[in-house]
């Protein structure tokens, strides 16, 4: 018979590693047009950009690797890392630090480990780390979110000013442009203002605060919420990840902020701003690095929340969702191991 | 807390973890009635037990009607299988079997004669009284000779099961059937609900089951009210029995699945439902069961579920068991072409029949035949991602991208640790996978690996043991070679060493008599230098030059072995005396014998007996017994001893007359060669003083034979050779771990050789040989303790021989030429 004998179940489900991915993708949408609202066309060009060159660097290892080019890059898995750092690097930074980046997660963290599902790290995330560690100025040089980004910088400005560089006058007269001020993000200005021996209420109290500057940013957290919750209902992912990392969180920052009102942000403020939706949903949940059982994603998703937290309110850098899923991808295998489930007819053990 | 019995008459469900829902397509089959399609020409009914618990009972040619066994077996595993039409046996060979490989296994063709011809063991159906009065045994036994097995797809022997462990407090029937497509149970429940409930009753009859659950899913509607009604209708006790709708869910039905929803209770990794109390039998064994107790028929025929895109004809069918799958398509109108998939069993968990010739079994619940758009063909295997989704999904809550890691690096050992053994198969983690991951496939490969592993390891353990048990065998064979040897060696070594000890004690004793002699050649001497001094200077009051000689030659030896003798301390000496006191005692009673041997030998000779006879007469034993008779009477004997000497003197004179001249050479010559042959072994293994001892030895042989001469001379043959040859066999007669002895012995006999030279010599020799006799006894009757008085008889001996001798010299030169012929 030529017929070529398959075992046993021969049903399948439709369910496809490329239509998972590409639908993780689509659900990234309205974060991805929340950013691209207060932050320009400079979004949109970086993502572009990054998920370009994610599937040429991964042909090119494909190639190298002789392995089946087409069939792997269209699993989509590259893309979506793309996406991710995409979003993740500030939208004008110059396009290098986007081509750096995304060649390391790549190459370095995801084919040199033997490709998809082989990886240890977070490939976004290392990247980021990455870049955050070895360019600090671009990658911190976020403008404040403006509702009329799309309007005060053309196209083809954001182009050339991603590409093509831009020397300090450019860049004054670009920020001057909009309104005058070089902002970081909330997370950065409270860190910096709590440094200074300011209290949260005076920082928040600030102009930078008041004019929609913190709200921008909440609202591409819901954004990437409204997504993440899209992706639970598709079961696109599970909910013990995202639930755990938003707890912990919450519970963690409601702890310290009824300690200490002063000197930490409130749980809500901790909840939505910087990259908590998008890393809850779109980064810790990527199932390669993360802990496998149910059990394990909730010790998995609790880690990433308190790590957060911890580097957040005590560490050198104000957003920590890059670190906490690195070190806590580093934990997954361990978690894995001594989290499994009881198999039935087994006793208990443990 | 409610008791388990409790929450089940409570109509409580538990959950299983996982599970999926895949497409039913049930309704592609259930549709109509069950149905008949024309019955096959041949049928192929495998035999696979021949050779293990039956033999065939047929054979090719014979003729069989239906329902007939086709094998002969016993024992409690054995299951009969029977002829499915009537017909002829064409062949019995190995045919493709119905199984994934299609292995060829020992199968009966019959061919059909279409004449349906039953046989008469199956009779018309009992009622339900007669049945509730049948013992257990004539019901299990009925079960057994019908060949039942598990028609849920196991298709393990029900009767086995019916004799379970334990008590079995629960019942289920399982009439879940989880698989999509598959609706034979279902149609069965909806048409033969009172043959599978009077079923149950006959199961319940049997083993008493406190609750007895139908448990069917909910996608059965009709099924689940026909069983309810049937079960109404039934004469089983209301409380006990009832229907159980459970939840549509992949794999409800699985065993140890369908008791967890009912019961909450896991079958333990590696235990039986019976262990819990809890027998699962399928609706479709419990038809079976009721038709082979009410009729006595065999199973030789189950529904069978023809569904897939690919038939014109879906349905339920009975078909006979052993019915090629290939009959079923071309009666059901196969569409698809010979590349398209036959599935036998459901899509979930059945396998692709590789050949179509291969026959329905017992276990055949379905045959799949899906189009290309209900069942592709696999597509290609891609990375794991971890999702997870497969652990969601196991029921058995493994970890199957673990287990998968695992396989496919062939870490099997860590495959195990993961519960590899609890994965039944099921394909729920398969099925979800993203990845197009064959998941089963890869634990099918691994659990084999780990039985051939196991297998392997168990030959190993066998090989093992044997070699072990052959090398503890070669060593002890080698132990007892060793042993054996060493034995003998030992036998050798004791031989040996006894000599060895013999040799040195016959080394001291030498040594001891020795000096013994020394001391009586010395006090005689009066010289108050001891050890060789004295005897080196010779002392002329001794007057017979006979005895001079004898003196120095003594001397020599004791001077040779002086050096040998290490420290001769005080205690030493005491040591060597005492011991010559026993030396001298042994000697004492050689000399005994000697002497008594001699003068029996005389009085012989008296008797004009002749000499040589006697003295060849004389056997060792003779001679041992003589001596002893003689140690016996010799205290009583004086007198008479005197007598013999003086009979002896008689006889010399008597034999002096006669003329035997050839018999004392030899004798001489062999006392020669007695003497050296008891001295050389003496010699050679004795290492402080072995070339002395030889020497010594020659010595004494070279004195022994110079006396020898000389009594030849003396022209009195007979007479000397007697005691000497007597002497000498008795010297021979002495056991041999004595050399000591032996040498006193032949000191003794050279004594009384020169004595009786004397005796020759001396013409009036009579006074003077008796003398000696009397001194000899003297000696002989000297206690042995007390070697004191033995050295003063010795020496008073040796006087007595130095005068005889001077006596003798005096008197000289005639007798001598005289004699000489």
């Amino acid at each position: 018979m030529a017929f070529k004998l398959a075992s046993s179940p021969h049903l399948s489900t439709k369910a496809q590693t490329r239509g998972l991915m590409f639908k993780v993708m689509l659900c990234a949408l309205p974060g991805v047009l929340a950013q691209c609202y207060f932050f320009g066309w400079g979004t949109l060009i970086q993502i572009a950009l990054a998920i370009a060159i994610a599937i040429a660097t991964e042909a090119a290892v494909l190639k190298l690797r002789a392995r089946p080019v087409g069939k792997t890059i269209s699993d989509n898995s590259a893309a979506l890392t793309g996406l991710l750092i995409g979003v993740a690097i500030p939208a004008m930074a110059p396009w290098w630090i986007a081509g750096i980046g995304v060649v390391f997660a790549i190459l370095v963290v995801k084919q040199l480990y033997g490709g998809l599902g082989n990886n240890i790290f977070n490939p976004a995330m290392a990247a980021y780390v990455m870049l955050l560690i070895s360019f600090p100025v671009q990658m911190t040089s976020w403008v404040a979110p403006s509702g009329a980004a799309l309007n005060d910088l053309g196209f083809l400005q954001s182009l050339s000013i991603i590409f093509q560089g831009a020397d300090a006058e450019q860049i004054l007269a670009y920020r001057a442009g909009i309104d005058g001020v070089t902002m970081a993000t909330p997370l950065d200005a409270v860190k910096t203002g709590l440094s200074t021996g300011l209290t949260l209420d005076e920082i928040l109290a600030k102009a930078s605060f008041s004019d929609g500057f913190g709200i921008g940013w909440a609202v591409i957290n819901l954004a990437y919420l409204a997504g993440g919750l899209v992706m639970l209902k598709l079961k696109l992912i599970r909910w013990q990840i995202s639930t755990a990392i938003l707890a912990s969180l919450f519970v963690c920052a409601s702890i310290g902020y009824l300690l200490s009102p002063d000197t930490h942000m409130g749980p809500l403020l901790h909840l939505f701003s910087g990259a908590t939706m998008l890393a809850a949903f779109f980064i810790a949940t990527d199932p390669v690095t993360a802990a496998t059982s149910t059990r394990g994603r909730l010790i998995f998703g609790a880690l990433i929340g308190l790590l957060v937290y911890l580097i957040r309110s005590f560490g050198g850098y104000p957003d920590a969702f890059a670190f906490a899923v690195l070190l806590a991808n580093l934990c997954a295998p361990f978690i894995d191991y001594y989290v499994k489930p009881r198999a039935y007819g087994h006793r208990a053990s443990r | 807390m409610l008791t388990l019995l409790e929450q089940i008459d409570k109509g409580t469900l538990w959950r299983i973890p996982g599970g999926i829902h895949p497409p039913e397509h049930k309704s592609l089959s259930n549709q109509s009635e069950i149905a008949r399609l024309p019955l096959a020409d041949h049928y192929l009914v495998p035999v696979p037990g021949v050779g293990e618990n039956c033999t065939l009972a047929v054979k090719a040619g014979d003729t069989v009607t239906k329902g007939q066994p086709l094998t002969l077996g016993e024992g409690f595993r054995y299951l009969p299988v029977h002829a499915p039409a009537s017909g002829k046996v064409i062949a019995i060979e190995a045919r493709a079997s119905n199984h994934a490989s299609a292995l060829p296994v020992l199968t009966c063709v019959i061919e059909n004669d279409h004449q349906e011809q039953w046989i008469d063991t199956v009779h018309a159906p009992l009622s339900p009284e007669q049945v509730a009065q049948m013992d257990n045994d004539a019901i299990i036994s009925r079960v057994q000779a019908a060949g039942i097995a598990g028609l849920g797809g196991a298709a393990f022997p029900t009767h086995i099961k019916l004799k379970p462990v334990s008590d079995i407090e629960l019942l289920i029937i399982n009439g879940v059937e989880c698989e999509p497509y598959i609706t034979s149970d279902d149609k069965l429940m909806q048409e033969a609900c009172d043959e599978i409930v009077r079923g149950i009753a006959i199961i319940h009859q049997l083993l008493g089951p406190k609750r007895i659950i139908v448990a069917i899913e909910d996608n059965k509607p009709q099924a689940i009210e026909q069983m309810s009604h049937a079960l109404n209708r039934s004469q089983l006790p209301s409380h006990c029995a009832r229907v159980s709708k459970i939840p549509t869910l992949y794999p409800s039905g699985g065993e140890k699945q369908l008791i967890q929803i009912l019961t909450g209770q896991e079958v333990p990794s590696g235990a039986i439902p019976a262990n819990l109390g809890i027998l699962v039998q399928n609706v479709g064994t419990a038809y079976s069961i009721t038709q082979a107790v009410y009729r006595n028929m065999p199973l030789i025929e189950r529904v069978v579920t023809l569904t897939g895109q690919n038939i014109a004809k879906p349905g339920n069918y009975w078909v006979p068991i052993g019915t090629p799958v290939e009959h079923l398509l071309a009666a059901a109108q196969f569409k698809g072409d010979e590349n398209s998939p036959v599935i036998i069993g459901g899509p979930m968990m059945g396998y692709m029949l590789p050949n179509v010739a291969a026959p329905i079994t017992k276990g055949t619940n379905c045959v799949l035949l899906p189009s290309e758009q209900e069942v592709a063909p696999p597509s290609p295997e891609q990375p794991c991602i971890r999702c997870g989704e497969c652990a969601q999904a196991c029921p058995a809550q493994l970890l199957p991208q673990q287990l998968f890691w695992h396989a496919k690096a062939q870490e099997y050992d860590k495959a195990a640790s993961y519960n590899l053994r609890d994965c039944i198969e099921c394909g729920c983690c398969s099925y979800v996978c993203p990845s197009d991951i064959p998941l089963v496939e890869y634990y099918r490969v691994a659990k084999s690996a780990l039985r051939q592993e196991a297998e392997e390891k168990k030959q190993a353990e066998l090989a093992k043991q044997r070699f072990d048990s052959r090398t503890l065998r070669l060593e002890q064979e080698k132990q007892a070679r060793e042993e054996k040897a060493k034995q003998a060696a030992e036998r050798r070594k004791a031989q040996m060493t006894g000599s060895d000890k013999d040799a040195v004690a016959a080394a001291m004793a030498r040594i001891k008599a020795k000096k013994a002699a020394q001391e009586q050649d010395q006090v005689p001497a009066t010289t108050n230098i001891d050890d060789g001094k004295g005897a080196t200077k010779p002392q002329d009051k001794v007057a017979a030059a006979i005895a001079r000689a004898k003196a120095k030659k003594a001397a020599q030896k004791a001077k040779s072995e002086a050096p040998a003798s290490t420290e001769p301390t005080e205690s030493h000496q005491q040591a060597t005396t005492a011991n010559t006191g026993e030396a001298a005692a042994m000697s004492q009673k050689d000399k005994v014998a000697a002497a008594i041997a001699r003068a029996k030998a005389k009085k012989a000779a008296q008797n004009s007996a002749e000499v040589s006879e006697a003295s060849q007469g004389a056997t060792q034993d003779e001679v041992q017994n003589l001596g002893q008779d003689a140690q016996e009477t010799a205290p009583l004997s004086q007198k008479e001893k005197v007598a013999a000497a003086i009979a002896r003197a008689k006889a010399k004179k008597a034999a002096q007359a006669e003329s035997a001249h050839e018999a004392p050479p030899q004798e001489d010559a062999e006392g020669e060669q007695t003497a050296t042959k008891a001295s050389t072994p003496n010699a050679t293994e004795t290492e402080a003083s072995s070339p002395e001892a030889i020497k010594k030895a020659k010595i004494a042989a070279a004195v022994a034979k110079a006396k020898a001469k000389k009594a030849q001379q003396a022209n009195s043959e007979e007479q000397v050779a007697e005691p000497v040859a007597t002497d000498e066999q008795a010297v021979q007669a002495v056991p041999a771990d004595d050399p000591g002895a032996i040498k006193k012995a032949k000191i003794a006999a050279a004594v009384e050789k020169a004595k009786a030279k004397k005796a020759q010599q001396e013409k009036t020799g009579k006074e003077v040989a008796e003398q000696a006799a009397s001194d000899e006894q003297a000696i002989q009757e000297a206690p042995v303790e007390d070697a004191e008085a033995i050295k003063k008889a010795k020496i008073a001996a040796a006087v007595a021989k130095a005068k005889a001798k001077k006596l003798a010299k005096a008197q000289a030169e005639n007798p001598n030429n005289e004699h000489k012929d």
